[in-house]
């Protein structure tokens, strides 16, 4: 091999060693940075959602956990003559939900279970499908055991 | 002869020429990136600036529920909040300097399915708006929280709504 072809290979391995370090500079650039907002604040945010609303008082005069524990029971009289309880739940649930993390865009799923017993109230979601990653979820447990457990799910 | 060290010498500083011309690309490409490096860095030291803020306002005593002196983070009294409210307008030393420059918005939202969308929002409390000379926008947290009336023994759903000047 003659001199000149030895130094363009010479030339052509550092353009490679450089081409090298800029694709790795560039990927390392382009990962998605986590967001610490995400990882700060939202563990709070399901649970200080159910606390809060499984306290507040309805038009009603009554508990949205109170008129869940009446949905659970055989009584479902709470809610006035016209109004099932169950339904009554759900579409508060619903509002509440839309007023506080809809309107900021966030997909969420709020279940209501108790063990044995049917499912009263359907799934509240929103978006949920297309959720690859979920926040830490928020639990609401309203006695007498076994609990009837409510359960919020935010999206990242 | 004399030619030929010539040429190599030709030879020589052009070699030199390119290895240079490729370390400046590098060094121009590295800057670039640092500098994209820093403005994240300023992005997330701002998130980080919104974290401390939230912080503070769910350690705010003064408008948080008590029970026998047993503080609940979700929970707001309200006459407290209005009572803290005024006593902001009048605080000129205390509370900005803790607060810093932000908005503290307290909205009572009633989600009965019997009350017409419209008349949802039942109050709103401003608590504390103290915005920069020069602001350039505006970040914005939300919290649920539980408004507690102690006198009428009622509690409302509500949000807190903190928007961090920027």
């Amino acid at each position: 091999m003659r001199k000149a072809q030895t130094e363009i290979m010479g030339i052509v391995v550092i353009v490679i060693i450089l081409v090298i370090g800029m694709f790795f500079m560039i990927g390392q650039r382009l990962k998605p940075r986590e967001s610490s907002k995400g990882s700060f604040i939202d563990p709070k945010l399901a649970q200080s959602f159910l606390n809060s609303l499984m306290n507040t008082k309805t038009a009603q005069n009554v508990i949205v956990s109170d008129i869940l524990k009446d949905c659970y029971s055989n009584r479902r009289d709470l809610c006035g003559n016209k109004k099932d309880c169950c339904l009554y739940a759900e579409e508060t649930m619903r509002t509440a939900l839309e007023f506080t993390l809809g309107s900021q865009d966030r997909a969420y799923r709020l279940t209501v279970s108790k063990k044995g017993s049917a499912e009263l109230i359907p799934e509240i979601s929103k978006n949920w499908e297309a959720c690859q990653e979920n926040e830490q979820p928020g639990f609401y447990y309203i006695p007498p055991p076994p609990p009837i457990v409510v359960k919020l799910e935010i999206c990242k | 002869m004399r030619k030929k060290a010539q040429l190599q010498i030709m030879e020589n500083v052009f070699m030199l020429l390119i290895v240079f011309v490729i370390l400046a690309i590098a060094l121009v490409f590295v800057m670039m990136m640092q500098k994209a490096a820093q403005k994240d860095k300023l992005e997330e030291y701002k998130e980080l600036d919104m974290i401390k803020k939230s912080q503070i306002l769910s350690f705010l005593p003064e408008m948080q529920c008590s029970d026998n002196n047993n503080l609940d983070p979700d929970c707001f009294d309200i006459y407290k909040i209005d009572v803290f409210t005024e006593h902001l307008k009048k605080d000129k030393l205390y509370y900005p300097n803790l607060l810093g420059n932000i908005k503290i918005e307290i909205i009572e939202f009633d989600p009965s399915p019997e009350i017409p969308d419209d008349k949802r929002i039942m109050r709103t409390w401003l608590v504390y708006d103290n915005p920069k000379p020069d602001v350039k926008g505006e970040k914005n947290l939300q919290f649920p929280v539980l408004l507690k009336d102690v006198v009428e023994n009622n509690n409302h759903f509500g949000v807190i709504k903190l928007g961090v000047y920027e």
